[in-house]
């Protein structure tokens, strides 16, 4: 019996006789030379363009040179935030914040942009505990951001409301945080917080009567809130004086101003937070809203001059002066509110950009109250009406610096996507050469 | 003149003398002249980019080069080529007709089982060996091998005994 050995030897004389090629050598030479060359071509094509990507990806990444001025400045524009702006936990002073959309890999989600001040760069900042649907309050100075405090419930959460159970203040400095937490069995119902001054905190939130599991009319009603003053560094107490439930038309220059009695719709409560025992009453023109962030009213350093936009339209005329004898400032027809004083005789508003609307666009102007001289200090992005932006109202006085245009980082998706398939069509270039040249 | 290059010559040395045994391992593997022919230049003019490396001992890489482009081709021509399981005819009487039904059971068998058959049962490889010159583990080795033995065991050959 053959074996398969013996079998397969004898099929393998029916073999060719072959005679070596003489060239075969060469061939082999020009063969790999041929491949080398081509191989070569698609990696440094594939190089090149990975090169491209990340060059695009890190000009759009980069922040851009910090101005020279170093000090605290007021940008002359303010931009539109990609939503790929990096975060940080210590921007240092800022000079605006804004609310605005953060992405990440998986979708977006609300979060705050805040603009330095010395440098004029974007970044989103990283807020603990946040609960950003009631949004947030920069102080006055731009060191200091007020904030709702979203945390656990001694009963049963109101999840549809946070559950706001506290407020925080971060310090965009240090990046430290202090947290105010309130007992609350379902959350808080936010009636409003604002920053009075520099170091205090102003707030005010109702006891929300049901948690999830109530009924509807319980998970939508809550107590009156108190409104409570809180000194940083020290310890919250409520503000005398002031009714719970009372509603904020106005703060700042260390006072706030909350409506009075509802049977005087024109009456409200004037309150300075470092002595509550004196509050004073004012009257105050009706009024049609406040826009955006900001308050109804203007309050001046002195707390006697007040600045508004009254009446059941807006935009509208601004009416400033002395309370009780408050007068329109000629020119400001088409202002959306006041943001705050300056000196005894300007004011900071935001209102349209120019006298005829082409775009959709705002500005922030530094307004006479007496003759209504006005000027742009900020100019906001082409449709946007700047209710989102909140200033440190200490820097509106700052000196005007040119703004700075925040980087605009591609979707790192799209960059790992380019990536992916630059590597990929490099890859099957690279098998598909390798066979077309053949030996 | 030049003075010879010393890899080279030893590269002409070795088809010189190892063509013809390269050319049976081939032709056992294609079934075909030309295919063999064709599969050892390719298979030699792979191996000179790397001669210098291999130069004292350059058959495995040459048999690896060789078997895996057999497999290779016969992959890529399934596409081009229409199947068929017959054979064109030919005639299997006479002393030459156990080498025709052989080689029509090698033809029946899948180009890596072959591979592993021409390796193990006609180069006398190990099964070590022969996954390293297929690229396969030894396992597929084995595998493949007692597939391909039964498979030319139904064949109407005399007797296979490996």
């Amino acid at each position: 019996m053959t074996t398969l050995h013996d079998r397969l030897a004898d099929l393998a004389d029916e073999a060719p006789i072959g005679v070596p090629a003489p060239d075969l050598w060469d061939r082999g030479v020009r063969v790999h030379r041929v491949r080398r060359a081509g191989t070569l071509a698609i990696i440094t094509t594939a190089v090149v363009l990975l090169a491209v990507v990340a060059a695009v990806d890190w000009q759009r990444s980069a922040p851009a040179p910090a101005p020279a001025h170093g000090s605290a400045g007021l940008p002359d524009r303010v931009w539109s935030p990609s939503p790929w702006l990096p975060a940080t936990q210590q921007p240092g002073q800022l000079v605006a914040v804004s609310g605005a959309e953060q992405a990440t890999w998986t979708g977006t989600h609300p979060a705050v942009v805040g603009i330095s001040a010395s440098t004029g760069g974007y970044a989103f900042l990283d807020l603990p505990g946040a609960d950003l649907e009631h949004g947030v309050e920069l102080a006055p100075d731009g060191r200091h951001i007020a904030y709702w405090l979203t945390g656990p419930t001694t009963g049963t959460p109101n999840s549809e409301s946070g559950p706001v159970t506290g407020v925080g203040v971060y310090d965009a400095v240090t990046g430290d945080v202090t947290q105010h937490w309130i007992d609350t069995a379902h959350g808080l119902m936010p009636d409003f917080l604002t920053w009075a001054d520099a170091g205090t905190v102003v707030f005010s939130a109702g006891q929300i009567r049901g948690g999830d599991d109530a009924s509807d009319m319980d998970q939508s009603s809550s107590s009156f809130g108190t409104v409570t003053s809180w000194t940083l560094g020290g310890e919250p107490q409520p503000v005398a004086g002031v009714a719970s439930g009372a509603f904020l038309q106005g703060a700042g220059h260390g006072r706030i101003l909350v409506d009075g009695p509802s049977s005087r719709q024109d009456r409200h409560v004037l309150v300075d937070v470092s002595d509550p025992t004196r509050p004073r009453d004012l009257e105050v023109p009706r009024l049609a809203g406040a826009f955006g962030h900001m308050h109804f009213v203007a309050l001046d350093a002195t707390g006697r001059r007040i600045a508004l936009v009254p009446g059941s339209r807006n935009p509208n005329v601004v009416h400033a002066g002395v309370v009780g004898d408050l007068r329109a400032v000629p020119g400001t027809q088409r202002t959306f509110g006041v943001v705050d004083w300056i000196d005894r005789h300007s004011i900071v508003t935001l209102g349209r950009l120019g006298r005829v609307s082409v775009a959709l666009q705002a500005a922030l102007y530094r307004v006479d109250v007496s003759t209504g001289e006005s000027r742009i200090i900020v100019r906001f992005p082409v449709d946007s009406l700047g209710g989102d932006w909140q200033f440190a109202t200490d820097l509106l006085d700052a000196p005007s610096v040119a703004g700075v245009e925040p980087s605009s980082p591609m979707d790192p998706r799209a960059t790992a996507g380019l990536t992916v398939l630059v590597c990929l069509i490099a890859g099957l270039a690279l098998v598909l050469w390798r066979r077309r040249v053949r030996a | 003149m030049s003075a010879p290059d010393p890899t080279r010559e030893g590269f002409e040395q070795y088809v010189a003398a190892r063509m013809p045994a390269l050319l049976r391992t081939a032709y056992l593997m294609t079934g075909s002249h030309q295919d063999a022919e064709d599969l050892v230049q390719v298979a030699l003019i792979k191996a000179v980019p790397h001669w210098k490396k291999i130069a004292d001992h350059p058959d495995p890489y040459v048999r690896r080069v060789l078997v895996r482009e057999s497999v290779s081709r016969w992959r890529s021509r399934r596409w081009r080529e229409v199947h068929t399981d017959r054979l064109p005819e030919t005639p299997v009487e006479g002393p030459g007709a156990d080498r025709v039904e052989l080689q029509r059971a090698l033809a029946r068998l899948a180009p890596r089982q072959r591979a592993v058959i021409v390796l193990r049962y006609y180069e006398d490889l190990t099964e070590q060996q022969t996954a390293d010159a297929l690229g396969i583990s030894v396992g597929t080795v084995k595998s493949q091998a007692r597939d391909a033995l039964a498979r030319l065991r139904a064949e109407p050959l005399a007797t296979v005994s490996p």
